[in-house]
């Protein structure tokens, strides 16, 4: 596990999202009412932006199809998705997001 | 007309390219072709004129059973060759591309037009501005040659930009094996491939880099009329690999056979694209591109088949079979097809799955262990392709390259 700065946590305001890159993955961070949440940023259905997306509640949808998913689980809640994305441990520390990736 | 003005035509040339790849932006993301791949990965930025430095070349090399040898350095303008004299004899040119540029400009020149579209004139301009030495193959009209020419670019600098361009004469043969096995971390090559009327090619590449390495590798091909192409990719190495095959079926009774095979393990990743072009009558093309992929490795497949409104009695396939050795193993197949005409068959198909647990099963009743059963299984999978390398150094190496990556 490698943890990685990514953000000032004043900078991701709740409803909105932010593509970081640790460890050479591509993450989206996404701030729920004030909770952070950190997901792979690669849509598992076509490959799309998923960071680029729409946060609603607590999915994301992906705006190439609109397949969406949970971000806490990373589960596919609609389709054309059907597999789960990779999400990262993710926390606030002085200030800062901080996301640990393999 | 003398040599060293000719030289400067080719420094012409490069500099026309070098300042079409600083005019020109960098293909955008949202374009399909550079969808799931960075192209940021190139470092393309970082390049100057002269950033491709000198490296070293073998002053001797022996051909051993091939028909030639070439070996390229990325900056070196003369390659290491050792022709069979006997087909020097017979007209067969075997050089560096930048000496073929010289003494043989109607052959070379028609090759090095920039044709690339939008979503590659970037690469293609830088590596029309970089490319030093190359290699160039001409097998005149008639001339048959069964053994192999076997060419490697080398590495040594942080960039190269390897470009090869054959030409085979009118019912000519030759078998071409191309390797980067060896090249630069970052590499970025360019090939062109003419087979006249009637003739045979036999063609094969090679990429079995260091899993570190970036590399990207155009290819267009131009087929005559009852022109016939045989042509393998063998793509193991490398941590990002992208390629662009490009067939032109532009006679009648043209053919085109496309192989290949891709083992990835670890986070490798192969984005390929294909494009099987009839624009003639009664050209058939067939394609065949196999993936295994364990651990975390991907492959993209791509694959165009065209056939124009007045080519008619055409044959197209195309099939891609995927073996996914592992559950976070993901293969990514997108066939397309754009056909005008009504007198045509094309087929095309797709599959992707783990290993079979009938096979496995039926594998260890006759009492191999899982894994190695397992093993068997994919060395099966590539057996059949990898069997048709004429070249002794590959013919052994290649199976135990794909047999280390599954332990």
């Amino acid at each position: 596990m490698t943890a990685t700065k990514v953000a000032k946590a004043s900078e991701i305001a709740p409803g909105q999202m932010r593509i970081v890159e640790a460890s050479g993955e591509r993450i989206a961070i996404c701030n729920v009412g004030g909770t952070f949440y950190a997901i792979e940023d690669l849509c598992s259905h076509d490959d799309g932006p998923l960071g680029e997306g729409n946060l609603k509640g607590e999915q994301v949808e992906c705006p190439r199809h609109g397949a969406r998913f949970d971000v806490k689980s990373g589960a596919a809640v609609r389709m054309p998705a059907i597999a789960p994305v990779r999400t990262f441990p993710v926390r606030v520390e002085g200030g800062d997001v901080v996301v640990e990736v393999e | 007309m003398p040599a060293a003005q000719t030289l400067s035509e080719l420094d012409e040339l490069r500099r026309d390219a070098w300042n079409a790849f600083q005019a020109s932006a960098a293909p955008l993301k949202t374009s399909e072709f550079w969808r799931r791949v960075d192209f940021a990965r190139w470092k393309l930025e970082e390049l100057r004129p002269d950033s491709v430095c000198n490296a070293t070349t073998p002053s001797k090399i022996d051909r051993g059973a091939a028909a030639g040898a070439l070996r390229q350095a990325p900056a070196f303008p003369d390659a290491a060759v050792d022709l069979d004299p006997a087909l020097a004899a017979k007209g067969v040119v075997f050089t560096s591309l930048e000496k073929a540029f010289r003494d043989h400009p109607n052959l070379v020149k028609p090759a090095l037009m920039r044709c690339a579209g939008p979503d590659l004139a970037k690469l293609e301009a830088a590596n029309a501005a970089l490319w030093k030495g190359g290699a160039f193959l001409y097998v005149p009209n008639g001339v048959l040659v069964e053994k192999p020419f076997d060419v490697a670019f080398l590495g040594g600098a942080k960039h190269s930009f390897p470009r090869l361009v054959a030409v085979v004469g009118d019912g000519a043969e030759a078998t071409v094996i191309e390797d980067h096995s060896e090249a630069a971390d970052l590499s970025t090559a360019f090939g062109r491939l003419k087979v006249g009327r009637g003739a045979r090619l036999n063609y094969f590449y090679n990429q079995g880099l260091p899993k570190t390495a970036t590399h990207f590798w155009n290819q267009r091909i131009d087929l005559a009329q009852d022109a016939h192409l045989r042509h393998t990719s063998i793509l193991l190495g490398g941590a990002l690999h992208k390629s662009n095959v490009h067939v032109e079926l532009l006679g009648a009774g043209a053919r085109s056979e496309l192989f290949g095979v891709v083992f990835g393990s670890a986070r490798q990743f192969f984005d390929t694209t294909t494009w099987q072009m009839h624009r003639a009558s009664r050209s058939q093309s067939d394609l065949l591109f196999k993936a295994a992929l364990k651990d975390r490795a991907r492959s993209v497949y791509t694959g165009m088949i065209r056939v124009e409104k007045d080519a008619l009695g055409c044959d197209a396939f195309q099939q891609n079979n995927n073996l996914l050795l592992s559950d976070t193993a993901r293969a990514d197949t997108t066939p397309v097809l754009e056909i005008l005409t009504d007198q045509v068959r094309c087929k095309h198909g797709a599959t992707m799955g783990p290993v079979s647990r009938e096979e496995l099963f039926y594998l260890a009743c006759r009492g191999l262990d899982p894994k190695e059963a397992a093993k068997q299984l994919v060395m099966g999978f590539f057996e059949p392709i990898l069997a048709q390398v004429p070249l002794e150094r590959l013919k052994e190496e290649l199976p135990g390259r794909v047999e280390r990556g599954l332990e």
